[in-house]
């Protein structure tokens, strides 16, 4: 029997956990034991998702562990993580979204040293889901997780693959085989309706859209919910959710550094790479005082010295408020026009990595996103939803509302629950689980995105050109969870005994889709999300025999996709795999 | 009455540290009266992390008070700089950062709060029995109370006492800051 509803908030820069007993109002937030320095344990109210692979002589081991270890997870690890870079990882969470590389390789950190064994995106996610599974049970001798009712969040960015991993990692690291997950800016939703209570219903109307806006440390995500009337009842229903966008708070930090350091560079002083990183976090803590409602004109920053002489070798220079405020709103939420492009990295090359955004304005991304889903929107968005740490700036809010207001004549009223930005998505989340097990409203939206099976075309080769690509649509926008749908298309020979993989295609963009629909040819609105391998045992068949098939998905009450082939005759299923290991 | 402090005290500890909160359990675990020697609740070897080694270890929350001062603000090297050298404007600039995080420190650790919530300079009475450790009197203290005066001091309290967990070993335990060595 489960005691409490837990939210996980998986953040690619910091975790957070909520409870709710069951029955219960009283949210809680989970103190999470870490090691804060060598041989120290501090409970804190986040886990910074960061992982640091010390050399032998630094294991240590948590009170959960029978032995000492020298992975180390949290606020340490993010300190380690300016001292040794090479030897931390850092927003595996958005290499979990990498669909360009296989996220079961162990390729993090990048620039590891060669007597470091690397670890995968998925092991890594792993690692810190694991963290908190085992910190709750030590906290909680008598009420496993495992018992518990949980739900995690992930951007509502993430496609249908990304999500899989996390839940696989998510049951490998112990959490509950039911558990669910939840798209962050809904969960920032839901944090919004458990403060309100039932007295929503007064704030918002049949046919209203609601906009979140959800910008995190890393992450930038959008989400688009409408009010619908269901039988009387106002219900909700998430319509349109954004790219994976990654800019965030970080980035800011990093751009008002540079401004600094341009600074101490006018004044004669050039600074090191260790005083770069000591500026980095300095200029933190300058962001929220300069943005915050702080009286001050100017904030000094100082960097001390790497020794113990700390006046003697500490060098400051002053940041203006105004100058601050200008070059962040400008660099971040400039005045844009409705339909301004975002601009794209103009090099062809790029390298592996994290795919960061080049272009930081995050009002022109939201322009880019308003503009594609204005079918969606229908004379919205009516009201707005801020989530994520750089919205404690009411600035940035106000310049949001106004560009709204500029581009689509109207200004969304915001909906304000005085909730704590940081762990309003932990909050919903845990709400969320109350109102799963029936106790509140259900944000209703299905999937997120339309998925689509690629096949060569049947063609005469032509040298040297690749043959080209048809889609065929498995699973349409907004197919709602507990369904399967029969895939409308020819029978399918599939090869049983043998390994065959299909290119696998996504799209936020093509809502009127439906099963069975074929693309000719894979547009620019669909992108490249992963490939589906199909092993398939033989069941009874010979192996390389030839079977006719018919395709059906299944998206789970869980949230988990599953696409099928079904024997003609109905006697034999086999279930396809996403992002099964390239060999 | 020190009894009822020496609870309140207890009581943040218990809430604030978890090994004392183990051992307390298990000293009211060994006060019950015991019929069955098999229904006593065992502590397993997993709950209790370090915990002889943490009695060992005489005074460790001091240091790791100090560690943490160290670590967080640079609190120490502060301290131990000669600073008659220096102006007061190079001293204001370096200081302004060891204060925000020092304080950030102990109130993390203590969430600082003031002991009486009257203004400064404001009427006050202190009862006829009352512990000392919470009111001080000054000034011209006559007869036997309560005493009537002006607050001079509100006083201050910890409202926790959230000190973390030392799990080292003894020899490093009064290492405030380590040696570090950028290897090239």
């Amino acid at each position: 029997m489960s005691k409490f509803s837990i939210g996980v908030d998986l953040g690619t820069t910091n975790c957070v956990m909520v409870y709710t007993p069951i029955n219960e109002e009283n949210q809680k937030v989970f103190m999470i034991p870490q090691f804060v320095d060598s041989e120290v344990i501090e409970a804190r109210a986040s886990l910074p998702s960061f992982l640091y692979l010390g050399t032998d002589s630094e294991a240590f081991k948590l009170p959960w562990q029978n032995q000492p270890s020298s992975k180390i997870i949290g606020a340490w690890a993010r300190r380690r993580a300016s001292q040794v870079p090479d030897r931390t990882i850092a927003a595996a969470k958005s290499w979990l979204a990498h669909s360009k590389i296989d996220k079961r390789e162990n390729l993090l950190p990048t620039n590891a040293p060669e007597d470091v064994d690397k670890l995968s995106p998925y092991a890594v996610t792993c690692d810190i889901l694991s963290y908190l599974v085992s910190a709750w049970n030590y906290a909680n001798q008598e009420d496993k997780f495992i018992n518990q009712d949980v739900v995690l969040t992930v951007p509502a960015s993430f496609d249908e693959v990304a999500r899989d991993l996390t839940r696989e990692a998510a049951i490998e690291a112990g959490f509950p085989d039911n558990f669910t997950i939840l798209e962050e800016p809904q969960a920032a939703m839901y944090s919004w309706l458990g403060t309100k209570g039932d007295t929503w219903r007064k704030q918002l109307r049949a046919g209203d859209s609601l906009l979140v806006v959800d910008v995190g440390g890393g992450t930038s995500d959008f989400s688009l919910i409408k009010t619908v009337d269901e039988e009387g009842q106002l219900g909700l229903k998430r319509v349109a959710v954004g790219k994976h966008l990654l800019v965030g708070g970080d980035n800011m930090d990093l751009a008002l550094a540079h401004l600094a350091a341009q600074q101490f560079a006018q004044g004669g002083t050039s600074l090191d790479p260790w005083q770069n990183i000591s500026l980095w976090h300095s200029c933190r803590d300058a962001k929220e005082s300069l943005l915050g409602d702080a009286l001050q004109d100017t904030h000094t920053i100082s960097i001390k010295g790497k020794g113990r002489s700390i006046i003697g070798s500490s060098i400051s220079t002053q940041l203006n408020k105004k100058t601050v405020q200008d070059f962040l709103l400008n660099g971040f939420f400039p005045e844009v026009n409705f339909d301004e492009q975002v601009q794209r990295a103009s090099t062809g090359f790029v390298q592996v990595g994290l795919a960061y955004e080049s272009d930081a304005a995050i009002t022109r991304h939201l322009a880019t996103f308003l503009r594609e889903h204005s079918a969606e929107i229908e004379g919205g968005p009516t009201h707005i939803i801020f989530n994520g740490g750089v919205f404690k700036a009411a600035m940035f809010q106000d310049r949001v509302l106004n560009s709204i207001e500029k581009w689509l004549g109207l200004r969304p009223t915001v909906l304000d629950s005085e909730h704590n930005l940081d762990i309003s998505v932990a909050q919903g989340a845990s709400y969320y689980a109350i109102v799963r097990a029936g106790n509140g409203l259900r944000i209703r939206g299905g999937t997120s995105r339309s998925y689509y099976l690629g096949f060569e075309t049947a063609a005469m080769a032509i040298p040297g050109m690749p043959k080209p690509m048809q889609g065929l649509c498995v699973v349409p926008r907004g197919m709602e969870e507990g369904t399967s749908l029969a895939i409308p298309s020819e029978p399918l020979g599939l090869v049983v005994g043998q390994r065959a993989t299909f290119p696998f295609f996504s799209s936020t963009l093509r809502p009127d889709d439906n099963v069975g629909t074929l693309l000719p040819t894979i547009t620019a609105d669909v992108e490249e999300a992963d490939t589906i391998v199909a092993d398939l045992p033989t069941q009874g068949y010979e192996s390389g025999e030839v079977v006719s098939v018919k395709l059906e998905a299944k998206l789970q009450e869980t949230g988990a996709l599953e696409l099928w082939a079904i024997s003609l005759d109905g006697t034999q299923r086999w279930k396809f795999e996403f992002n099964a290991r390239e060999e | 009455m020190f009894r009822i402090f020496q609870a309140t005290a207890t009581f943040f500890k218990i809430i604030g540290n978890r090994n004392f909160a183990l051992s307390v359990k298990h000293l009211s675990n060994q006060a019950k009266p015991v019929t069955n020697p098999d229904e006593v609740e065992k502590p397993s070897e997993e709950v209790q992390p370090n915990r002889e080694e943490s009695e060992q270890l005489k005074g460790i929350d001091a240091l790791t008070l100090l560690r943490a001062l160290q670590r967080d603000a640079r609190l120490v090297d502060f301290l131990q700089e000669d600073i008659a050298a220096f102006s007061d404007e190079q001293i204001g600039a370096a200081v302004r950062d060891i204060h925000t995080k020092s304080a950030e420190v102990l109130n993390r650790f203590f969430d600082i709060k003031p002991l009486s919530n009257q203004e400064e300079g404001s009427q006050l009475e202190v009862p006829k029995e009352f512990d000392s450790g919470v009111f001080t009197l000054i000034g011209s203290v006559s007869g036997k109370g309560p005493w009537k005066g002006s607050l001079a001091h509100p006083g201050w309290q910890a409202t926790k006492n959230d000190i973390p967990v030392y799990t080292g070993s003894e020899q490093a335990a009064k290492v405030i800051a380590p040696t570090e060595v950028e290897v090239n």
